[in-house]
């Protein structure tokens, strides 16, 4: 059988890390004001791509997903092949390009003066693409699968208003945090 | 914090004893053709094989049930918006409700059906699975044995991090840290101290892993297995009856 090796078993070990942080991330709910909670899952993922850069953190997602999609009850309301017809499915697709996006712009920063501002504009970068996938994958799967005539806007009216206070919460602090954990990402490799 | 990985239930029976792929591919075929269904008659004889099969695996009602748990608001809401119309005054409409019922009805097969092959299948055994199905993917240069490794190593590490996450928190709430108050930014910027032990933590982990696993020569190439899957006649009979049925539903054959 034909045999392909790209990852060193170093980046193995640390992809298959944050797909489970990404994992435990959709379990950690923390009560915020003015709604129920939020969890730390879009948290991981830009530090997944911030961390291990573009490929291997969109890797990591992946690995994420098909654990899910396998049966494992990792995603926010279980896992299993028919979480695919979810309207909410689109925002774990999206994840994986944030993570490229977020990992791709993080690490033109490296060795730059300005690396702060860098990481910021990845994670918000990161953040639209969630929220285009998402919300597109929404509009298909109502509109084509179930049904339910809806509209565009009225998607986007319900789902901005309650994700984007934390979700913009997270980039700025993926974007405190990220610079520091990629270093010693980099610092553990060469050791 | 409660994570509900542990969801197999072991057991012998004949649902227990089948190949990974076999369950794997049969729900695919199931889902897919849940997706073009329209017959109340199909529907009602695809939730009865579901039951059969949880009766086959003596698989207890409540474990079941609450499997289910996370699709119940969205089956009540659905119900609730089908059956009732607020156009000229409140009322009830039968056809509605019906439209409703088969939504729901279609959501417990599909949710029901993915839930028994966690219930029923060892993580072990379900990764072999999945890493044979994606062979072919390999002519693609994919790395198919390595992703298989990444599965198993991800599934392994969730509750070490679950612990790991609950020791830090404890640890930084002794020195005095608070994660419930405040606003919206202050609330974020409290996980920073339990981040960076976190990964700092992890990071150790991982490296001493993947030393380990060098250390053990471990290149992914040539991989052998302790328990080796092999199709019996039992599982080939259930993949081909499946897709023959599938072929049939989704053509139309069967309404």
């Amino acid at each position: 059988m034909q045999q392909t090796r790209r990852f060193s078993v170093r980046t193995l070990v640390y992809c298959a890390l944050f797909a489970a942080l990404i994992a435990v991330g959709a379990f950690i709910q923390i009560p915020a004001p003015l709604m129920d909670y939020f969890t730390l899952q879009f948290l991981f993922v830009l530090l997944a791509g911030m961390v291990l850069g573009p490929y291997k953190g969109a890797a990591a997602v992946l690995v994420y997903l098909i654990i899910g999609l396998v049966g494992f009850p990792v995603f926010a309301a279980g896992g299993g092949i028919s979480y695919v017809l979810r309207p909410t499915f689109g925002y774990l697709i999206g994840f994986v390009v944030t993570a490229f996006i977020t990992g791709w712009i993080a690490q033109k920063g490296d060795g730059k003066n300005r690396k702060y501002m860098y990481y910021v504009l990845a994670a918000f970068a990161g953040m639209i693409a969630t929220y285009v996938i998402g919300i597109s994958y929404k509009y298909l799967i109502l509109n084509l699968y179930t049904k339910e005539t809806t509209a565009l806007w009225s998607i986007i009216a319900v789902a901005l208003p309650l994700e984007i206070p934390s979700d913009f919460a997270f980039c700025l602090l993926t974007a405190a945090v990220g610079p520091r954990l990629r270093k010693i990402f980099l610092e553990s490799e060469n050791a | 914090m409660q994570i509900p990985i542990g969801s197999y239930v072991p057991g012998d029976s004949a649902v227990h004893r089948a190949d990974p792929r076999a369950k794997l591919l049969v729900t695919f075929f199931l889902v897919a053709a849940l997706f073009t269904l329209k017959s109340w008659y199909l529907i009602v004889a695809l939730c009865t094989v579901m039951m059969l099969v949880c009766v086959i695996a003596r698989i207890n009602v409540r474990t079941f049930l609450r499997m289910l748990k996370p699709v119940l608001w969205i089956g009540a809401f659905t119900l609730i918006v089908n059956s009732f119309s607020f156009v000229g005054g409140f009322h009830f409409i039968l056809p509605g409700f019906m439209r409703g019922m088969f939504f729901v009805v279609r959501l417990f097969v599909v949710m029901g059906s993915t839930a028994l092959i966690t219930l029923t299948t060892s993580p072990v055994a379900l990764t072999d699975g999945i890493a044979i199905m994606m062979r072919p993917l390999a002519r693609l240069r994919v790395p198919v044995e390595d992703v298989a490794m990444m599965i198993s190593i991800g599934i392994r590490f969730i509750p070490t991090i679950a612990e790991e996450i609950d020791r830090i928190i404890l640890a930084q709430t002794a020195r005095g840290a608070t994660f419930n108050e405040g606003s919206l930014l202050k609330r974020a910027r409290a996980w920073i101290p339990v981040l960076i032990p976190l990964f700092v933590g992890l990071f150790r982990r991982a490296d001493a892993l993947a030393r380990s696993m060098d250390a053990r020569c471990y290149t992914g190439i040539g991989r052998t297995h302790l328990r080796e899957l092999k199709l019996k006649l039992s599982d080939v009979a259930l993949m081909v009856v499946s897709g023959l049925l599938f072929v049939l539903i989704v053509g139309g054959v069967i309404r």
